[in-house]
Formats: structure tokens, sequence, C-alpha cells
């Protein structure tokens, strides 16, 4: 037999943000999403304090909490991106429709907390309804009374750890839809309209939604016709009952009430307490501490041993009444009310799983929840799925929480997780705390935050490095950015071949590339007048490029020399009279240098000896690329996307001592560095303006020396200037730290690392407390995640990232609905290739 | 420095038991909650006698009984978590749930400002 009922709604009128019953308006906030991932100590407790100050001034107030979540918008984001994305590619409108799939499917929601405040100023007066206070119009005569409480709760709800605001109209109408139609599709719109609600608009509410039950039911079917189609939800809802002790600050848990956000299923909570000042809260305790002595009393008379639980609790008692008589208000508030929470599946089996999965998932909290339904348990499940309606009354006493303010604030219902722009291309999602959309755009903090752009992505060997990097570079030329990435190794390579970027990439071997190619005195492009303003700032930047060209063919002729030849005092002062003879021309080379220091008029025979050495490495088959200058300007390159690869390069191991380079490695360092620059010269030809995106590769390499570190140095300096989204790659944070950019990074990456020195630097990038337990969390970070029984490295990699607005977060980068690129960015490296030479 | 927060319920997780007049301990230690019940339940039982034809027992040892046994299995319900009050008005609430053989039809107002559309399953 099953009960089959109407909701009938209490709620009458809404007027704003305040919802009507016969007897109470509720006036409604929203709360403002917290940070709590990789904050201090010090930090977490400050924000529990906050929080639990701004409830401790609702004291004398009923208060409401109602935690729900709105599907992500993906519909509305592919819209501002598609308005964000002036030249995309061919393609683009197929990739934004599979983007939006996949983001609907992955079930990311944003959390929503609610905070209601039963209001003071009642519709009636001595429980009888006045004409005066009837209707719409007495509803706004009793809000107009009450305008000054209404601003002192707006100001208590806005202050720090709250953060709130009052909600508008339709979010007041969300909250009643998605509390009436619990676990179902939520709907897309709403009525725009910013008018009072009346009695009858409020019915609307209700129509077509049906609640199913069975006396004694674990679960209530919600049923609801969406056009004509009938969908239906088995809802369960849990009350929490014994609650262990907090810690303040915590820092091995989760705030209680933002735990359910690790859930895969989303959890509703609703919370209803009435906030009680010291001395309230004392005389109820008070009155439980003579029941207390009169146990202790009995005992004694009768000569027996008392509990030992029961002098704890009176010593507990005593307590609370100290703190509630003598304590600051933080200390003495309390919160007595009720916790209930929702959770809802198509099936009544699979809804009574997730009750279950609830329960364990919290009782490792020391939470116990209940999941009352009989005779016994004191509550059945009916009426306490209405609770979550705002305007309904609390349906049963049974599980009243009597906590402390601070205890209740530690719950923090509205910690989320707060990382990326929101409008940029998606890149995964959050896998901290909570699972939400991850997007980001590379170009965000120049066009938006007027901030510079450059971004570190470091990790150790395998930790996904390589996917982030082609990711990043994969939504840009999606989005028509010219991007150019310089990856030795080679594997983005493969980005070429995917058939929606074929047409408009091209990938260049550098080291089978024609003489001459990286000639330092080339690689250092002449500045283009139109991105200049004036004549002189065209020509100062001339000067300039003209110094880089000597001071890049200085360290590239440094490198090659011996260590032990490159260490003596007189080397740099001959390498650079011979550097300032030649010129920093851009038809000037190597071989010029060597003629330089062959000519000396002193004739010293040092400076032959450095000529000789550097004929000595001229021989290498590598060096024809740089020795030489061929002297034509290459056909430049068009195509939207440019790969740069060294197919082959020996480098070596960062910790080597330059003492013990190979031959072989030797000319391998010039090449890296002079490829960097190769890279980064393509940016300064396109447009001032317009958006262009730089990947390297080996970052640490090129920045021991200093024509390297100044070519990061400009890089960062230049993003914001010029729109540079600039990528910078390197298995050691400490490469990056000691290139000196810090002022110019925008988001950094972090992906896993091991050891923990390295990882200690790694916080320092992301501006996260060191030794306070989290290079543990960067050491746990998944590499790669096998789906399903698929036993091969595909999926999404984690990374901890630190983006513009300063939030730190942990996030998995998502690339399941991109097989192509997973596919080509999973091919074992080295793999043959046809690379066009350059 | 860690601060450690014990909820205020925990002062009342005890039961408060009669042990029995001083000098004698009673053989059995019920709450004094279920004193009072038990009275309450004697009594209408010996109400709903007096208003019925039923004959009130002398001694009363029927409604004694039948009393003891009513507040026991409402006892078993009650606990720091569930007041009697709450265990009452739950057994009231299931007791008022009519059944409804033919649920309401399920249509939506053609005038309704609401559009729902489905865009996604959130489950």
């Amino acid at each position: 037999m099953s009960d089959a009922s109407k909701l009938r709604l209490k709620l009458r009128e809404i007027h704003g943000n305040v919802t009507v019953t016969r007897t109470t308006l509720t006036a409604w906030y929203v709360l403002a999403p917290q940070r709590w991932s990789f904050t201090t100590e010090a930090q977490r407790k400050a924000l529990i304090v906050a929080y639990a100050t701004r409830l401790a001034a609702l004291s004398g107030y009923r208060v409401h909490l109602r935690v729900t979540n709105r599907p992500y918008p993906a519909h509305q984001w592919a819209k501002a991106l598609h308005d964000n994305t002036p030249h995309p590619l061919p393609g683009w409108p197929d990739h934004l429709v599979a983007t939006q799939q996949a983001l609907n499917k992955a079930t990311l929601a944003d959390k929503e907390v609610f905070l209601g405040v039963d209001l003071h100023a009642k519709r009636t007066r001595r429980g009888r309804t006045r004409a005066a206070f009837a209707g719409m119009e007495g509803t706004r005569t009793v809000l107009a009374g009450a305008d000054k409480e209404l601003r002192r709760l707006a100001e208590v709800v806005a202050g720090s750890g709250m953060g709130g605001r009052p909600a508008r109209t339709d979010e007041v109408e969300w909250l009643i839809h998605r509390s009436i139609r619990l676990g179902l599709p939520a709907p897309l719109a709403l009525s725009a309209s910013d008018e009072p609600w009346s009695s009858e608009d409020v019915a609307a509410f209700t129509d077509g939604v049906t609640y199913q039950y069975r006396r004694f039911g674990p679960t209530v079917e919600i049923a609801a016709d969406y056009n004509g189609r009938v969908t239906s939800r088995h809802v369960a809802v849990l009350a929490v009952g014994r609650m262990g002790p907090v810690t303040i600050p915590q820092t091995d848990r989760d705030p209680w009430m933002q735990h359910t956000d690790r859930l895969d299923f989303p959890v509703e909570w609703s919370s209803t307490f009435d906030v009680l000042a010291g001395h309230e809260a004392g005389k109820a305790t008070a009155r439980k501490r003579l029941h207390i002595r009169d146990m202790q009393r009995q005992y004694a008379q009768h000569g027996m041993e008392e509990p030992l639980s029961l002098s704890r609790k009176a010593e507990h008692a005593r307590r609370i009444e100290d703190e509630t008589t003598e304590g600051t208000p933080i200390q003495a508030v309390r919160c007595y009310g009720v916790h209930r929470l929702a959770v809802a599946a198509a099936t009544e089996e699979e809804c009574l799983q997730r009750v279950q999965e609830l329960k364990d998932f919290y009782q490792a909290q020391q939470i116990t929840l209940q999941h009352p339904r009989t005779l016994i348990d004191g509550a059945a499940q009916w009426p306490l799925l209405s609770e979550f309606v705002p305007g309904e009354l609390v349906s049963t006493p049974a599980y009243t929480r009597r906590l402390a303010v601070r205890h209740l604030a530690a719950g923090l219902p509205h910690v989320s997780a707060t990382v990326g722009d929101r409008r940029g291309p998606h890149m995964g999602h959050t896998s901290g705390t909570s699972k939400r959309a991850f997007m980001l755009d590379p170009h965000y903090p120049m066009e938006r935050q007027d901030s510079s752009g450059l971004m570190p992505v470091v990790g150790g060997l395998g930790s996904g490095k390589s996917g982030l990097l082609a990711r990043l570079a994969y939504e840009e030329v999606r989005r028509g950015i010219t991007t150019t990435i310089l990856d030795p190794s080679g594997p983005l390579a493969n980005l070429c071949d995917l058939p929606e970027l074929r047409n408009h990439a091209r990938h260049i071997d550098l080291v089978n590339g024609a003489d001459g190619v990286l000639n330092p005195y080339s690689v250092v492009g002449d500045p283009v007048r139109d991105n200049y303003e004036t004549d002189d700032a065209w020509r100062e930047a001339c000067v300039y490029a003209e110094h880089d060209r000597k001071r890049l063919a200085t360290d590239v002729v440094r490198m090659l020399l011996p260590a032990q030849v490159d260490a003596m005092p007189a080397t740099p002062l001959m390498v650079g009279d011979a550097i300032r003879q030649v010129g920093g021309g851009r038809d000037a080379s190597l071989l010029q240098v060597v003629t330089a220091l062959q000519n000396r008029a002193d004739g010293n025979r040092h400076a032959v000896d450095l000529a000789n050495y550097l004929l000595d490495m001229a021989e290498m088959p590598q060096s024809r690329l740089f020795f030489p200058n061929t002297g034509r300007d290459r056909e430049a390159v068009t195509d939207t996307l440019l790969v740069l690869t060294m197919n082959g390069l020996q480098l070596p191991a960062a910790d080597q001592p330059r003492t013990s380079w190979s031959t072989g490695e030797q000319v391998a360092v010039p090449l890296l560095h002079l490829a960097s620059h190769y890279t980064t010269a393509r940016a300064y030809k396109v447009s001032r303006h317009e958006r262009k995106m730089v990947e390297l590769d080996e970052a640490g390499m090129v920045g021991k020396w200093g024509s390297g570190r100044a070519l990061y140095t400009n890089l960062g300096r230049d993003t914001r200037k010029w729109n540079i989204a600039a990528v910078v790659a390197s298995q050691n944070p400490a490469d990056v730290l000691g290139l000196n950019i810090a002022n110019f990074i925008s988001t950094a990456f972090v992906g896993r690392i091991e050891d923990y020195e390295t990882a200690t630097e790694a916080l320092r990038l992301l501006r996260v407390t060191e030794h306070a337990g989290y290079e543990a969390v960067i050491a746990g970070l998944s590499p790669q995640v096998a789906i399903g029984n698929d036993a091969t490295k595909r999926g999404a990699r984690e990374f901890i990232v630190k983006d513009v607005m300063g939030s730190v977060e942990r996030v998995r980068i998502d690339m399941s609905h991109l097989p192509g690129l997973l596919d080509a960015i999973n091919t074992t490296p080295g793999q043959a290739r046809e690379a066009v030479p350059a | 420095m860690a601060e450690r927060i014990e909820a205020d319920d925990e002062v009342r997780r005890f039961s408060s038991v009669w042990l029995g007049p001083p000098g004698y301990d009673l053989p059995f230690h019920i709450r004094y909650t279920a004193y009072g019940l038990g009275f309450l339940i004697f009594v209408v039982i010996l109400l709903v006698e007096a208003v019925t034809p039923l004959p009130v027992g002398v001694p009363p040892v029927w409604e004694l009984t039948v009393a003891i046994l009513l507040t026991y299995a409402t006892m078993l319900a009650v606990d720091h978590d569930k007041p009697l009050s709450a265990v009452v008005a739950n057994v009231v609430t299931l007791a008022r749930a009519r059944p409804d053989r033919t649920p309401a039809t399920i249509t939506l107002r053609p005038t309704l400002p609401l559009v729902v559309k489905i865009t996604k399953d959130p489950l």
C-alpha cells in the first residue's frame, strides 16, 4: 500500500529575499564560497572563528542552513567562451559541443549555501492574523517596518567568514524548486520576474510534483512532470545523531558539513537551529546538571559506585555553565537544532546503498547518521523531507543537536573549491575537497587582471607534464591562437598529426634543420616597427635586441669551451673583446667570433687557444646549426601551431657537474638555449595585441645561464604587454624559482614530486606554507588514472594549481572526451614520425 | 593551540533513574519519565474503563499490567535523541498517513511561468 500526497506548502509569498508563511518571515542569504585547501592552520582557525562570530551575532534568531547544488551551466559557459573566441579554427563548434557534453556527463555541480533567518517581525500579533497584516499589502507593511532589522542582518551576514549577500528572488525560487524536487533534474530556466510571488504563484511550485511513500518506507519517491515525461527519484533523509568532539583548527579532517562534497553523488543539507545567547543555554544546562547531581547523590546514598561517565558529564556540564555565563559571545553562544541530510537516487536500492555509504563515510568522522523510519526511530521519512522546503517547520524534536557555536561553525558548509577563471576552456575538475569544473583561460590574467601570464609547470618524471602542455596548447590552437612549443624530447609533435589540427600545424625538428638555423645572431629577431608606438621605442628595442644577441653569443661560446678553460680569468675578457668586435648585427656569426679571436692585434696565445677550442667544437655535426650564418631570412611559419623538437639531443642530467659533460652534451646545452630563443622569437613576430602562446620545456637547463635567465625575465615581463601566455616546464621547481620570475607568475601547476625537499620548493612556487604536511599531498598526486579496467595509462593527470587570484586547489586534467589527443600524447616518444626539416 | 570542543549533548547522554528509597536498592532501575508515563497510561485506562461499559478491576491488576507493557514499549523508543514528545508525535504522524489508492493526476498548468527543460540529469 502506498500513500500519495501532494505537498501543501506553508509558504505563502516571496518578497525579494524574504519568504513568508502565515506567521513567519524568513530572510534568505547566499553565502560566499570560502577557501580551505592548502590554507594554514591559522587561516583555518581564523575562518572558523569569523564564521562563528557571525553566527553568534544572530543570537536570538532561528536560523536555517540549506546546502544545495546547481548543475554547471555548461551552455552559458560555452556561449561566453565562443563570444571570447573571435578567430577559432574550423571545427570549433563541434569541439564546444563535445566539451559541453563531457561537462554535463561529469555531474559537476556548483554548491550553493543559503542561510535563512526568521525575522523577529511577524505577520501576526498575539497569534491572530489582523487585517492589517494579511495579504501582499500586509506583508509589505510588515517588511517596511522590519527594514532596520533586515539591514542589520545583511550587515552581519556580509561579514568575513560568511561573505553573504541577500538572495535574489530567482535564487529563492531556485531553492524552493530544488527543495520540493529533491534529487530531480534541475529546471533550466525560472521565471525571470523580480515581482513578489503571491500565494497563487507559490502553488505553482508544487504543481505536477507528487510524493509517494509507504508507511514505514525507507525512502520517499518524488515524481515530477517534465513536459509530459514523468521522472522520479527515491529520496532518503538522514538525521545527524551523536557527534564526537571536533578540534579547532582542523588539520586532518574536512569541515563536517562540507565533507559530503567528496562523495560522488550530491547530498543536500538542511539545518534549522535556534541561536541561543549564553544565559539561555546556561539555564538548560543548569537543569541537566541538577539531574546529574541527583544521580550522583543517589549512588552515594546507596553505597554504589557511580558510572565513570557520570562524573565526566558533571565536569562537562560545569564547563558549559562556565562558558555560557562567563565566556565571550563566541564561547557562550549555543546552537540548538536539527541537521538533516538528503540523498537521492533513481531506484530505492541505489538510494539505500548511498545511505549506507554516507553513514560509513561519517562514521569515520565520529558522527553517527540516523536513517529514521519506524515507530521506534522517533521520526518518519516523509515529515523529515518536508523540512528541506523553505517555510516548513521542523517536524520532530528527535535528533536535536545542542552545539557550541564554534562546533557548528567548524562545519563550514560553504567551504568550496574555487580555482580557475570560469571563462576559459574546460581543463578538468577539482579533485580535492570537492569536484567542481576547472576552467582556465591563459590570457585571462593579461586581459582582465592586468597582470602577467607566465605559467610554470613543474613535476617529476611521469607526472603528466607533457599531457598538461598538450592540453593547454590544444585548446589555444583550436581557439585559433598562435602557439609555439619547444619540446626537445618530442612527444608533443604528435599534436600536429591530429586531424582537427593537421592543416594548421607544422612540426620542425631543429636537429635536422638547415645550417645556421639556430645561429645566436639570427634567433633573436629584429623588432617589428608596427609593434612600437614611437620610433624611439622601436630604436630602443633594436639596441636591446643587439645587446641580447651579443650576450647570447657570449654564453654560447662559453658553453662550448671546456669548463676549466671557461673558468680562467682571461677567458671572459678575450671572448668579450671578440664579441664586441663582431657586433650585434643579425648577419653576424660565431665563425666571425672565432676569426676575431685568431686575429687579435696583440696575437694573444690564450685567444688563439680559445679560437682553436671553438673550431674543434665546430667540427661536431650539430654545430652546423649555429656556427655559420646562412644569411638568408627563413620563410616565416604562419601555421597556428608550431612544434619544435630536437630529436636525439643528449642533455646532461640537472645535477651533473659541467666538468663531466660529454662532448655531445656540451653541444646540446647551447642548442637548447638557442632553440628557446628561436621559439620565443616567433611570439614577437605576431601583432602585439593578438593572443599567443609559447610553451618551453627544460626551463631549468636554460635558466642556469645569464642569457637564459634574461630570456625568461624578458618573456615574463612581456607577457602582459604582448598578451603572451608563456608556459615554462621544468622537473625541478628550484630551477623555476631561480629564474627570478616570481612576479610574473599568474598560474602555477605542480605535478607529482616524491622528494620532500623538492616538494617544499614546489610549495614555495604555489605560495603555500611549507612543512605543514602539504608535501605529502604533492607526493600523493596521481600521475595518470586508469579508466575502468583499462590498465593502460590513460585518463586524467592530477596537479596542484595556483591561479591568478591566489586560490590553490588540487585539479585533475580531464581528456577523456578528447580521445585523439589522449592517443597522441600517449604514443611512446621517439617512435618514427616524419619531421619537416627547418 | 588546538582547541577540542565536545557537543553539549554529551551531558544529556545518561538516564535519570530512581535507585530506590535510601537504604533500599530497587531490583530494577527505571527512568523517572517511565514512572510518569506509566501513571498517565494507567489513569487513561481507568478513565476509558469508567466511561465505557468495561468493568474496573479491584485491585486493577490487568489495568496495571497493560499500563506497564505499554510504558515498556514506549520507553524502548525514548532515549537522549528521541524525547517522549518526538516518539508520541511520530506515532501520530504515522497513524495519520492516509492511504490513497488513486494518486493525483500529474499535470503542469499550461499558464505556469516556469520553464522546465531537462538539460541534463544530475544523477
